[in-house]
């Protein structure tokens, strides 16, 4: 008996580390969405977790409510100083949207890279692992939400979604180290446009990293950083953040900046879910393969 | 109905794992530390030390996939890793004497275990790039010291109704 159980054990052994190479192969793979056992499985944590989450942030919000309460005054006085330089800028920025439709129109311009529709969703849960940046919202394929598509805060964009089930979907986030995880970003400088890649975090500093800058332009610290919408995914115009510094990278061929994100990547509680109207790349190309046909 | 018991507490703890992650970062001395929640191998390793082995196993498998799919993405690796552990603490336990502090302490050594056996493995896939004296300072001492205050406040509880629970089956 003993040996036949030592044998047993063996086998269990085995069988279990091919499973578990197989299965992170699986899942490591480049891939549009998960799997639909996946999805189920998701869908129904994702159903508890939607119930297990109302009552925590319940006593969250409760404990936010009141510390909202003790910065009021201190609130009220900066708002009304800002109050003032607002009204002036509603007016000139009405009139600047009047500008550009007219011109838009004599000059035929149709469709905008700027233009999204949005879904707004709850966060439900944060990976409690912390190893991968991801948070979990209340909204999946039911509501139109599909992958790819860009996450914002109303402080600024914290990422975009990963994987979505029928009902919640994974949103990962821009501080998370992903070679795939790639926003193609634009700094507002005087003169002209500076482009510039979203890639990586640099946890000691919290701040992201944007590198593929040409060595030969100047950034200053503190100019803003928003994204292009030449990636074709996300919509322009989303604020990431501002530049604190500019440093050329190893070889001296292409300059990185560290941005300071626009949103707080780890308190976040409501998030829009950005759809491009615009057409991208992939629409493009996939009528231009029907009209061959 | 007792049979419903031990299977809702292991909900209970695999949610509230997700809802006590929004604690962490925490900024202390000016540094960021991570609190990571391993209630649930706190959960899965009292059960196989007062419920049941085998079925501690079913249970370890069943809640990893679910953590697996729904928190990190990356399929089998704490579906594998909750019943190794398991395991590792029953190999543990063949040398010395069971007791309440014992069993709390080797919980313990099993999630810095975990937490080690992760980090390699994102590591080696290139999730995680961080360098082992980080993790350390960053992570694991923090962690571990989170994980030391859940079992101390839930040693007991979980003793006496896994216990019950195991007592009342016999019975019947």
């Amino acid at each position: 008996m003993p040996s036949f159980f030592r044998n047993k054990r063996l086998i269990v052994l085995l069988v279990s580390i091919i499973l578990l190479v197989a299965l992170i192969g699986f899942s490591l793979r480049e891939r549009d969405n998960i799997s639909l056992p996946e999805q189920f499985i998701k869908d129904i944590v994702g159903f508890g977790q939607n119930i297990a989450s109302k009552p925590a942030s319940f006593v969250q919000g409760g404990f936010d409510s009141v510390q909202d309460l003790l910065n009021t005054y201190n609130e009220n006085k900066k708002l009304k100083t800002r109050l003032e330089e607002l009204a002036l800028l509603q007016t000139q920025v009405t009139d600047l949207t009047r500008d550009n439709e007219a011109l838009r129109e004599q000059t035929n311009v149709e469709g905008d890279i700027r233009d999204y529709s949005t879904t707004n969703a709850t966060v439900i849960a944060r990976n409690p692992e912390q190893w991968q940046d991801t948070i979990i919202i209340d909204k999946g394929q039911v509501n139109g939400i599909e992958a790819d598509m860009a996450v914002q805060t109303a402080g600024g964009m914290i990422g975009r979604v990963k994987d979505t089930g029928q009902f919640t979907s994974t949103v990962e986030l821009l501080s998370a180290r992903n070679s795939v995880n790639r926003v193609s970003a634009l700094f507002q400088a005087e003169e002209e446009n500076i482009y510039g890649l979203v890639e990586g975090y640099d946890t000691e500093r919290g701040e992201l990293m944007v590198k593929k800058i040409p060595f030969d332009v100047p950034i200053e610290v503190g100019s803003k950083v928003i994204t292009s919408g030449l990636g074709g995914v996300f919509p322009k115009g989303l604020l990431i953040g501002e530049v604190t510094e500019v440093s050329s990278d190893e070889y001296g061929l292409t300059q990185t900046a560290y941005v300071d994100p626009a949103a707080n990547l780890y308190d976040i509680e409501h998030v829009m879910v950005l759809e491009r109207t615009a057409v991208g790349a992939d629409e493009i190309e996939a009528e231009a393969e029907e009209d061959e046909e | 109905m007792i049979r419903f018991v031990l299977p809702l507490i292991g909900i209970v703890v695999f949610y509230s794992e997700s809802i006590f992650a929004t604690f962490s970062p925490l900024e202390v001395a000016g540094d960021t530390r991570l609190l990571v929640p391993h209630f649930l191998v706190v959960f899965l390793l009292f059960l196989s030390f007062y419920y049941n082995r085998n079925t501690s196993y079913i249970y370890a498998f069943v809640f990893g996939l679910m953590y697996d799919v729904f928190f990190t993405g990356v399929l089998g690796i704490y579906m594998f890793l909750f019943p190794l552990l398991i395991y590792i603490s029953a190999l543990i336990f063949r040398l010395i004497y069971q007791n309440i502090v014992i069993n709390g302490l080797v919980t313990l050594i099993m999630i810095a275990l975990v937490e080690w056996i992760v980090y390699q493995f994102y590591l080696l896939i290139g999730i995680a790039d961080m360098n082992v004296q980080t993790f350390l300072n960053h992570r694991l001492y923090s962690t571990l010291l989170f994980n030391a205050a859940f079992i101390l406040i839930a040693a007991y509880p979980f003793k006496q109704w896994m216990s019950a629970v195991r007592f009342r089956q016999l019975e019947d």
